[in-house]
């Protein structure tokens, strides 16, 4: 009887033609002595052309019973399966989208200029990376210093996970205006605060950078904790995403809030009325409005269809937020999802995209879109009780912080394979990384296993003295990523390593 | 080689693809050229193996092996499966059932007249038709007496919706006539038949097992299951457990106000079973509040009897569908009673009071008496 892997392993012609030869010669046939097909022997030709013709059959045998299972299903089979039976498009690339500070350069006079969308190039003489203008806007004399530039955003010129330069890189203008100059900033120290999305506040907070911070948090909460004006109305604040929180308060135009001055800090100024219990984010400014992404891996498509099962519940699962999250904005690449501990009915969401922390842009679009989505208990408020709050389902959404993974040591390479081998190492650890779940899940370590595979992989023979010497950062052994953050690698293998010619 | 895309897999390799790949097996420097002339050994052989594994392999009729692979791929995908593999694929991968259609059952009275017959009704034999053209059989055998009648029930031939009554057999017996046909009830439930689900349907069912994931809920699951519970149930009301934290207090209520109590089982229990074990979800009943309009109204005699009609349906229609534990607006009745043609409306009241009823939490207004009976009606 045939097995499972029988019909997943397309039999060669080989394998064929031997069958075929051990029948006849089971039948009596001589088949040691017919002559090859190389010199025309036609018992054998025939045998080798009835064996070649079976390659129409194997693989189409193995593409009809892999094609439809989730698991062993790729390329396009993959593609008609994720949406012929779950409804989904597998994810294509997208492209990086950055913010642009033009103003004018030291001693040049005051001009006028009207940009139009594609009229810009602007390039990271760093990294290569090329960006076009997609914004309009007007540069005036008043555009004269980076603290007054005129903003606009600029789009990569090919779509990918690779244009993620960070700010204050992108500096030449490809496309010159004379006496303008350019780099790239986020547009404010926090993007705008608003009120979840179902709050009811008509006031506002804004949030900035406190000057002595060594830090600035990546995230800031504020939840209204009594309803009134600025003055009455008192808050709590967390910079860590809700999972813990601090007492604010009375709200002020200016507040300065602090868990741990001067290593993290903010200033927030609130203007207007609140309604206690409504939450405002905050997100730290990003010269990148939007991280571009790589197409859609297999892997990742395969998860997403997966998910569709446990999303068919009503109820909020860690899968259905996983869907949501992907599909609220194309730089979601890795998900992360926990209760509350501070709030009946919360969810802690914590997102990373493909090359580490996830936008601003991106965490307020995912913040919503699940809000939006969210159908339990909605509108049920606070009971009288002290100490109980609303069950209503809430989310908040943090990127995950960057953890920087340093890896180190000394490896023999053979002196004719050095370059590739650099080059294939750091590819291969690079997307070692990137498939790495975020802090806290299963499986969130940096194994030095791993680490010494890779190498062995991309040609490396040995590793000097001792594996002990192979380290990651610092240490000879796995490194766990903390709950929320996303393992990084700030600098390439090739800087880390110690590559010995063997 | 390995299939890369599913359209090499629908279509089987061309006679032509086949004779290729077996002359490059020939081609070898032992095989003369003029073993290819036309009516040359290899030649010959070659072609006729083409044609061999082209029977096998390619497109054949009957189908050859590579067409039925072909025909197993499309039906492998709920939109280009069909017939029995769509069903089957349906239910495995779907859990969408088809519905396989019911045949439709009638029982028919027939009448021979004094001058023919008598005659033997045939079970599974005799057939008879109705003007929609559907065929049915006897179920069981009887005989038709000269002058006489028998009632007999016929089962339809295929299954399907009945649109008809039965009019006549099938061929007709002479002085025989129906002279009456009706649906058959088993259990209560009539034998119309039902038209099974054709392949668009099923077809449907499946591109619908998904919801879009992007769909905006639009309402709160809780209600949207108290709602689905198949009760009498129309209103509901969420409430924080202001005993048990985090829990959920579910008050639900029907049209006419608090529901059968046999209706908060059956919720609680549908409730149970979807909810996250983590919540507590307490269902329970809405209590009434009588709510008695009063006042005077003052109408035209003559339309006096419309009026009443109008404003005490309108009174109901709004009564019935205020949310649990809200106000009832004095104001209302106020409208009801004017839009439906009074000319005044003096002292209005609701429970006695010239103001509006506030209701607790859990409480549902239920109309007493009607506006025709409570409020004071005069004519001009």
């Amino acid at each position: 009887m045939l097995t499972f892997q029988d019909l997943v392993t397309a039999e060669a012609p080989s394998t064929i033609r031997a069958r075929i030869v051990a029948a006849l010669a089971a039948d009596g046939f001589p088949v040691d002595s017919w002559a090859p097909s190389s010199v025309g022997g036609v018992e054998n030709l025939r045998i080798d052309m009835s064996a070649g013709i079976g390659i129409y059959m194997p693989p189409r045998i193995v593409s009809l019973v892999t094609g439809r299972i989730l698991p062993l299903a790729t390329g396009e089979f993959l593609r008609t399966l994720g949406k012929k039976f779950y409804g989904l498009d597998q994810g294509g690339a997208t492209s990086t989208i950055q913010n642009m500070a033009f103003f004018l350069k030291p001693g040049a006079s005051g001009v006028n200029y009207t940009f139009s969308p594609g009229q810009i190039k602007v390039r990271s003489d760093a990294t290569g990376n090329r960006y076009t203008l997609v914004d309009a806007g007007n540069f005036t004399p008043a555009n004269a210093t980076l603290e007054t530039a005129l903003m606009l955003r600029v789009q990569a010129d090919a779509p990918g996970k690779s244009f993620s330069d960070p700010a204050g890189t992108i500096l030449t203008m490809v496309t010159a205006k004379a006496g303008v100059q350019c780099t790239n900033v986020p547009p404010s120290d926090y993007q705008p605060s608003r009120a979840s999305l179902r709050g009811t506040s008509s006031g506002t907070v804004v949030a900035t950078r406190f000057p002595a911070a060594v830090a600035a948090p990546t995230s800031i909460r504020i939840r209204i904790l009594s309803t009134g004006p600025v003055g009455v109305a008192s808050f709590e604040f967390s910079f860590d995403g809700g999972l813990t929180w601090s007492f604010g308060g009375p709200s002020a135009p200016s507040v300065n809030v602090d868990t741990d001055v001067p290593q993290r800090a903010a200033v927030l100024a609130f203007s207007g009325s609140f309604v206690a219990g409504d939450v405002f984010s905050a997100f730290l400014g990003n010269c990148i409005q939007q991280q571009g992404a790589d197409a859609e891996s297999e892997a990742a498509f395969r998860r997403r269809c997966s998910n569709r099962w446990p999303a068919l519940s009503a109820i909020p699962t860690a899968g259905s937020i996983d869907l949501l999250a992907h599909l609220a904005s194309p730089e979601v690449d890795r998900v992360s999802t926990d209760a509350d501990p501070n709030t009946s009915g919360g969810i802690l969401v914590t997102i990373a995209s493909s090359v580490g922390p996830a936008t601003p842009g991106a965490q307020e679009a995912v913040q919503d879109y699940i809000a939006q989505r969210l159908a339990g208990y909605q509108g049920v408020p606070e009971p009288a009780t002290a100490g109980f709050t609303s069950p209503a389902e809430t989310v908040l959404v943090t990127s995950a912080a960057e953890f920087t993974v340093t890896a180190a040591g000394p490896v023999r390479v053979p002196k004719a394979q050095m370059a590739a081998a650099k080059l294939a190492a750091n590819d291969a650890w690079i997307a070692y990384l990137a498939d790495l779940p975020l802090g806290g899940q299963s499986g969130s370590a940096v194994e030095l296993a791993e680490l010494a595979d890779i190498l062995a992989d991309a040609g490396a023979v040995d590793v000097p003295s001792a594996l002990a010497n192979l380290t990651i950062n610092g240490v000879s052994g796995d490194a766990t990523i903390p709950r929320g953050e996303v393992a990084v690698a700030p600098l390439p293998l090739q800087d880390t390593i110690t590559w010995v010619p063997a | 080689m390995s299939i890369q895309e599913i359209s090499a897999l629908l279509t089987p390799p061309s006679t032509e693809a086949i004779a290729e790949l077996l002359l490059a097996y020939l081609s070898v420097a032992a095989n003369p050229v003029t073993d290819f002339e036309s009516g040359g050994v290899q030649k010959t052989m070659w072609q006729i193996e083409t044609q061999i594994f082209t029977d096998l392999l390619g497109p054949g009729t009957p189908p050859a092996v590579a067409s039925m692979l072909a025909q197993l791929a499309a039906n492998g995908y709920p939109d280009s499966a069909s017939g029995d593999s769509l069903v089957t694929l349906a239910d495995g991968w779907f859990d969408v059932e088809a519905n396989p259609g019911a045949f439709a059952i009638q029982t028919v009275t027939l009448a021979c007249d004094a001058a023919h017959g008598p005659y033997d009704i045939l079970g599974n034999l005799t057939e008879a038709t109705g003007s929609d053209g559907k065929v049915y059989v006897a179920a069981a055998g009887g005989t038709l007496g000269s002058g006489g009648s028998l009632t007999v029930d016929f089962d339809a031939r295929a299954v399907g919706l009945a649109k008809s009554l039965i009019t006549g057999l099938s061929p007709g017996l002479p002085g025989v006539t129906v002279t009456a046909a009706a649906i058959k009830v088993i259990g209560g439930v009539p034998q119309f038949g039902a038209d099974a689900d054709n392949d668009a349907t099923v077809q449907a069912a499946c591109a619908a097992r998904f919801p879009d994931p992007a769909a905006i809920p639009a309402e709160d699951r809780v209600i949207a299951w108290a709602l689905a519970a198949g009760t009498t149930t129309t209103r509901t009301r969420l409430d924080p457990d202001p005993t048990l934290a985090g829990g959920v207090l579910l008050t639900i209520a029907n049209a006419t106000g608090p529901v059968p109590s046999g209706d908060v089982t059956t919720v609680a229990a549908y409730v149970l079973a979807r909810q996250p074990i983590t919540d507590n979800i307490t269902v329970g009943n809405a209590t009434a509040a009588n709510v008695t309009p009063g006042g005077t109204v003052t109408v035209p005699l003559a339309q006096l009897a419309a009026i009443q009609a109008a404003a005490d349906a309108a009174w109901v229609a709004y009564l019935s569908v205020s949310q649990i534990g809200a106000e009832v607006y004095l104001l209302e009745l106020i409208k009801v009673v004017m839009d439906a043609g009074a000319l005044n409306f003096t002292a209005p009241t609701l429970n006695g009071s010239g103001s509006d009823v506030v209701l607790s939490a859990s409480q549902v207004p239920v109309p007493v008496g009607t506006l025709i009976s409570e409020l004071t009606w005069e004519v001009v």
